[in-house]
């Protein structure tokens, strides 16, 4: 376990999750934003021992996001999330999200089941449970047994689309982007900023990489940071306690 | 007069002395101003979903007042029922609060004294009691009851993890999707238990050391200010002194004032993340059709120092750690955007108020007593005050005008004027012209406690608590 204090350097959310970082290989070759793409992350929590002088980043599930071909001027994002829980039980979310090709990855419409799944990976009495969404007229209209109407901001993106969106942003300073946050697609989240931050070279499983940086601050959220190689690939997603963790195996049955 | 429910078994001398310590001579006989009458008849056996959150304080809802958080669900369930001023945790840390809430009893009695020691396992908690009265009792999040297994008293649909951030999206869920698919025959008692925001305990750890540049600038200017009582009285008891203040797990003297302003920042952002999951839980609530059936009430373990007195965490009585939202709403069956200032409330009303509702008797020797009354507009006994314990010595008492702090074996005690003083900053102990206030809270406490059946310390001393399982999820697959 690595000291914190010992990659001071680093800005904060990196220095977190240095011993994590030494596991990462930089994936190779070119990457287009734009493109049909499958990333897979692995979640870990983020618990600093009571002194500050260590932190422990226990893996806590994986997180796969794919994005299709584009359709006119709209995408399908594709979302699998699994974390897991005492007694070893998992819970499941999968979700497919059409979203504009714009610069916030607005979702316009979405489907979202959750699940609970036991020791087993039987799932529990009572926890399946499917939603629908849309955003229509500047409205979000929610389906979950019945229907729900709620005013949308003129921005809107969601904690998963943004993993697309942050991917086609530019590196280097601009306005900050303004928006509300659909987290998971039903937790509203105003008031959202998102700037750039810059960019920093760390060593990723003993390799120098460049690393640009986005910040994002908001309601309902603690500083949140996402870490892009120069290809603009999404590599580390992570704030509070959490942290989404670039791993191409991540989910995968074990060989 | 009327100490009880009707719904109750009639009361043993030795309990009855126990609810009388409670009750004053005089009974309410007006409805508090504003609450309204029942417009239509009450289920026999409506629904019960219990929310708590993790170290919540009760100064920390925009509700009653806060203006740095931004928390529309707990304001909605607010405007939607009774949300009370005067509301502390029976005992303001994890395990022991937890166990009040279960049992009805003092942590003295359950024996979860401090958090890791087990509850009396004879002892029966809501999950059994609901089980075994005729309702489906199910649990989601965080259940931190020591010595009780929850799988056994439960139906549990999602049992969480330790980290807020990680575990409660997926308890809401569970919980939500439970209220659209339940079908069964029986009315539910549903637990959720959320961490939020009691991560701001790993913020805390993160940022132990002095910090005296602000890491994100362009937040700098959403930074709440010092809180008014950020100073404190100095004079305090030895106990809390030793215990709290130097040992430096709820102190922090090295700070900054960016950091003690960005630490409040982040709480608040904390409890922001709570309240998101409680709107999920509402929406449900209401789009699964149990909103007219279903009685929801929403409390908190205990509180944060989020800087006040220049406190952090929990495990004292202050009111930042002390006093914890309590909401009920119960639509066409209790008034209705109620901010009541009148009413002593304690978690250990939790269970005589939910068995009430239910129509069941409430736990053995259960201490609190039943809200309902005061929900519903309808006379009831006047509380005189409630009392508060933390650890092995220390007692709170409360009264509508008075705060009585005392640790066993101190000479040191703390007495606030609740009225003038409301951050507790002027400790009146040992001033003369309150001597007798002080005399009447010590005399009260004593009579309170002449009622209780606490475990023997020696047989407590003498449980080795369980030896400490890994951290949840740490074998966890990728």
């Amino acid at each position: 376990m690595e000291s914190a204090a010992a990659s001071r350097t680093l800005p904060r959310s990196l220095a977190t999750l240095s011993e994590a970082l030494t596991s990462v290989e930089a994936p190779a070759g070119d990457f287009d934003p734009r493109g049909e793409w499958d990333h897979r992350y692995t979640v870990h929590t983020i618990i600093y021992a009571i002194n500050g002088q260590s932190v422990n980043l226990p893996k806590q599930g994986w997180f796969n996001i794919r994005r299709g071909p584009l359709r006119g001027d709209t995408v399908e994002i594709a979302c699998s999330l699994a974390s897991h829980h005492s007694f070893d039980w998992v819970n499941s979310l999968e979700a497919t999200i059409t979203c504009d090709d714009d610069a916030l990855a607005t979702p316009r419409k979405w489907e979202l089941t959750s699940k609970t799944l036991d020791k087993e990976r039987n799932i529990v009495p009572d926890t399946e449970h499917a939603r629908t969404g849309a955003l229509r007229k500047g409205r979000i209209i929610a389906t979950s047994g019945k229907r729900r109407s709620t005013r949308a901001a003129e921005a809107l993106s969601s904690n998963w689309t943004i993993f697309d969106a942050v991917q086609r942003l530019p590196f280097g300073p601009t306005d900050p982007l303004s928006f509300d946050m659909l987290e998971e697609l039903d937790l509203l989240k105003t008031g959202q900023q998102l700037t750039y931050w810059g960019d920093v070279e760390v060593e990723l499983s003993g390799k120098p990489t460049r690393l640009h940086g986005f910040e994002q601050m908001g309601r309902g959220i603690l500083p949140y940071a996402y870490w892009l190689d120069e290809q603009h690939r999404l590599l580390i997603a992570c704030g509070g306690q959490r942290a989404f963790v670039w791993n191409p195996t991540a989910g995968l049955p074990q060989g | 007069m009327t100490v009880k429910a009707a719904s109750q078994p009639p009361l043993s001398r030795r309990e009855f002395i126990g609810a009388s310590a409670l009750a004053t001579s005089a009974v309410a006989l007006a409805p508090q101003a504003g609450a309204q009458r029942r417009a239509k008849p009450a289920p026999t056996k409506p629904n019960i979903v219990f929310i708590h959150t993790d170290q919540q304080s009760l100064s920390a809802m925009s509700a009653h007042g806060c203006e740095h958080v931004y928390a529309p669900n707990m304001d909605r369930l607010a405007a939607r029922g009774m949300s009370f001023q005067m509301s502390y945790s029976a005992n303001p840390v994890c395990c022991p609060a937890r166990s009040c809430w279960y049992t009805g009893r003092t942590s003295a009695e359950t024996g979860v004294v401090r958090n890791s020691w087990p509850i009396d396992e004879t002892m029966p908690d809501l999950g059994q009691w609901f089980n075994g009265n005729g309702y489906e009792a199910v649990y989601a999040g965080k259940w931190h009851v020591p010595g009780r297994n929850f799988r056994n008293s439960f139906r549990v649909i999602s049992p969480g993890t330790g980290i807020g951030e990680h575990s409660d999206g997926a308890s809401s869920r569970a919980t939500e999707a439970f209220l659209h698919s339940y079908s069964g025959d029986k009315p539910f008692f549903l637990s959720l238990g959320l961490l939020q925001p009691h991560d701001i305990c790993y913020w805390v750890f993160e940022h132990v050391p002095r910090l005296e540049e602000l890491p994100y600038p362009q937040i700098a200017d959403e930074l709440p200010p010092l809180p008014d009582n950020f100073e404190y009285d100095p004079r305090e008891p030895e106990t809390f002194i030793k215990h709290w203040r130097q040992r430096g797990k709820t102190f922090r003297d090295n700070w900054s004032e960016t950091q003690w302003r960005y630490y409040q920042w982040a709480y608040f952002r904390s409890v922001e993340m709570a309240d998101a999951e409680i709107g999920r839980v509402l929406d449900a609530v209401e789009d699964s059709g149990h909103a007219d059936d279903t009685l929801i009430i929403f409390t908190a373990d205990h509180g944060d120092g989020h800087a006040r007195h220049q406190m952090i965490s929990k495990m004292y009585m202050y009111d930042e750690a002390a006093a914890v939202p309590f909401v009920a709403a119960f639509p066409g069956q209790m008034g209705e955007g109620i901010m009541d200032s009148d009413h002593l409330v304690s978690g250990l009303d939790v269970a005589p108020t939910i068995c009430d509702y239910a129509g069941i008797p409430a736990p053995p020797k259960a201490r609190g007593r039943s809200l309902r009354p005061v929900f519903e507009g309808r006379p009831s006994a006047e509380r005189e005050f409630i009392v508060s314990e933390v650890f092995t010595t220390g007692r709170m008492v409360r009264t509508p005008e008075y705060k009585l702090i005392t640790y066993q074996g101190d000479e040191t005690d703390q007495l606030f004027d609740m009225r003038a003083d409301p951050g507790e900053t002027k400790n009146l102990f040992g001033d003369a012209t309150h001597a007798d206030t002080h005399a009447d809270l010590r005399k009260r406490l004593a009579e309170w406690e002449s009622h209780l059946e606490p475990i023997s310390l020696e047989d407590r001393q003498s449980i080795k608590p369980p030896k400490p399982k890994p951290r949840r999820g740490q074998n966890a697959r990728q």
